[in-house]
């Protein structure tokens, strides 16, 4: 076999690796960067900050401007998580089980179409629809837009999840007296609890930070938290947009850094 | 084969159902209305769309950003990609999780970390200040640099993600295949690697570039809508919010589900691609 002089791709590998750990400097620093510029005394913020305090996250629970929007979207949040997975759950099961392959593909696509088509598109059609049904500025309005966002998600997990999980167990269930929904509940229904806790997840942080669609169809009534977090971005003037940053940054961490510790248990 | 169990219409009615009304009818809706004027399919709307400098200059901003997003994604990312392909164990959770975490993170707070970075009196500037390269704070902000930077990272989790995704549906036989080329895993990466981790590239990068288009938080923020940073979006925004020109807003977004439809359209023209996407409901069927 002819000798490979392979001198000029000795260094290959090592550089990508490099740009790797450079690129994942890239994508963690700038986030980490918030936390200690929200903990700034200063109303206008700069780094590195002159002084230290924590007034900015007292600011989220005591000022009216910041906690009503925050409890709005939680509540918002909770409904379109709950939803997401019911209807997601229904669309994944029965395309897995009773759809052709041929209509599969059709269906499909139209149930995953919000993940491409830009948000601000589906802004501007909700508020012709809302405008008509005068859902504009409601809860249920709300709920429905970011419901659309959500359900891809739910059922990409979802088929995910179910077809790991052996569905031949319910009929195993049907067999021993059953009811069809019974048997659905106890024998698929625990295979699945990951998948379930996930979309659900998933379906809450969707709607949780949804910043576009509220431009569009929230007013004075419904401003949601990303709503208000939007105005506090844009025009600069209120530091408790750094508090709320920080404190979702905080939460993140603790909960990967809970996340890793468990698998590592294992 | 397919189970014989019954299952209810009704679970695939009640989502498509909804999945119409609160997504299918809007568009609809948004595609009638950009070609009725005074009269039934008026197309006046794209006569004055490409008569206005403005509109002409936005799709361009629009596609160049959406590029150089794409080519710095694809060049930060694709190494963060392979580093995950071959990482196991306790490094790759840890690296996972990093990308995992940018996903969820709420692009809002993204956003404005770069605004803190990037402003006057920000980390960059104040940097470059103390360390005497620029003689007065100065802002980073509002220019295509900022809304290409914050794109990127923005975008970057998602082009990790389709790499790896689409590498692992391809490329399963690395470890045993590395082997017989000895030592030389970069000799391996040049003559094999690199050419079967083309699908994944391209994949990602049309995705991401499409992705990039309709983009429109980053852009309002880092880039404040003028001449250089206006994008498609941020157009339609303002035509509907401050100007209430429900015809013009629904011209503009029925010409940038075009620009959306014939990418998808390129993507899926990939039967690779295709394949891909619907192997988690061909195993089952």
């Amino acid at each position: 076999m002819a000798k490979i002089n392979n001198y000029k791709y000795l260094n290959l590998e090592k550089l990508i690796i490099i740009l790797s750990y450079l690129g994942l400097a890239f994508l963690l620093l700038p986030v980490l960067l918030v936390l200690p510029i929200s903990f700034s005394a200063d109303q206008y913020l700069s780094f590195p900050p002159s002084s230290f305090s924590i007034k900015w996250y007292i600011n989220i629970f005591t000022n009216s401007d910041w906690y009503i929007p925050l409890i709005r979207s939680v509540v918002i949040a909770l409904c379109v998580g709950f939803l997401s997975v019911i209807l997601g759950l229904s669309a994944s099961y029965s395309l897995l089980t009773a759809i052709s392959k041929k209509n599969t593909f059709f269906i499909l696509s139209s149930l995953l179409l919000p993940l491409i088509i830009p948000t601000a598109i589906l802004g501007v059609g909700l508020i012709f629809l809302y405008s008509d049904l005068k859902l504009l500025d409601t809860y249920i309005g709300i709920i429905c837009g970011h419901l659309i966002l959500a359900l891809p998600y739910s059922i990409l997990i979802l088929s995910t999840s179910l077809s790991r999980s052996d569905l031949f167990l319910e009929k195993v269930a049907l067999v021993f007296g059953a009811t069809r929904l019974y048997s659905f509940i106890s024998a698929t229904l625990p295979q699945i609890k990951k998948g379930l806790f996930i979309s659900f997840i998933s379906s809450f942080l969707v709607s949780f930070d949804e910043p576009v669609i509220v431009l569009f169809i929230s007013g004075a009534n419904t401003r949601t938290l990303p709503r208000q977090l939007f105005d506090g971005i844009k025009y600069n003037l209120d530091p408790t947009a750094a508090a709320i940053s920080g404190l979702f940054v905080l939460l993140s961490i603790a909960v990967n850094i809970y996340y890793i510790s468990l698998r590592k248990k294992n | 084969m397919k189970q014989k169990l019954y299952v209810p219409k009704l679970l695939i009615v009640v989502p498509l159902f909804f999945i119409f009304i609160f997504f299918l009818w809007p568009i609809a809706k948004i595609i009638h209305l950009s070609f009725s004027g005074e009269s039934a399919f008026d197309f006046s709307f794209l006569v004055e769309l490409f008569r206005t400098q403005l509109y002409l200059k936005v799709i361009l901003n629009s596609f160049w950003i959406s590029l150089l997003v794409t080519i710095g994604a694809l060049l930060i990312g694709a190494p963060i990609a392979y580093l995950l392909f071959n990482s196991e164990g306790f490094k790759f959770r840890i690296i996972f999780t990093i990308v995992t975490m940018s996903l969820w993170l709420s692009i809002l707070i993204r956003s404005y970390a770069w605004t803190l970075i990037l402003q006057r009196d920000g980390l960059v500037s104040n940097l470059l200040y103390n360390i005497k390269i620029i003689s007065q704070p100065e802002s980073f902000m509002f220019s295509r640099f900022a809304v290409v930077i914050g794109m990127v990272h923005i975008l970057l989790p998602y082009m990790i993600f389709i790499i790896w995704a689409i590498l692992h549906a391809d490329i399963k036989w690395y470890s045993k295949v590395a082997s017989t080329f000895g030592s030389s895993k970069s000799l391996f990466l040049v003559k094999v690697f690199f050419p079967l981790s083309k699908n994944a590239l391209i994949a990602g990068s049309i995705l991401i570039f499409l992705l990039s288009v309709g983009f429109f938080i980053t852009p309002a923020l880092l880039g404040g809508g003028n001449a250089d940073t206006i994008m498609i979006s941020m157009l339609i925004e303002e035509q509907v919010n401050t100007f209430a020109n429900w015809q013009m807003g629904s011209g503009i977004s029925f010409l940038l589900l075009i620009i959306v439809g014939l990418i998808t359209i390129t993507l899926l023209l990939n039967k690779k691609f295709r394949n891909n996407l619907l192997t988690v409901f061909h195993e089952h069927g």
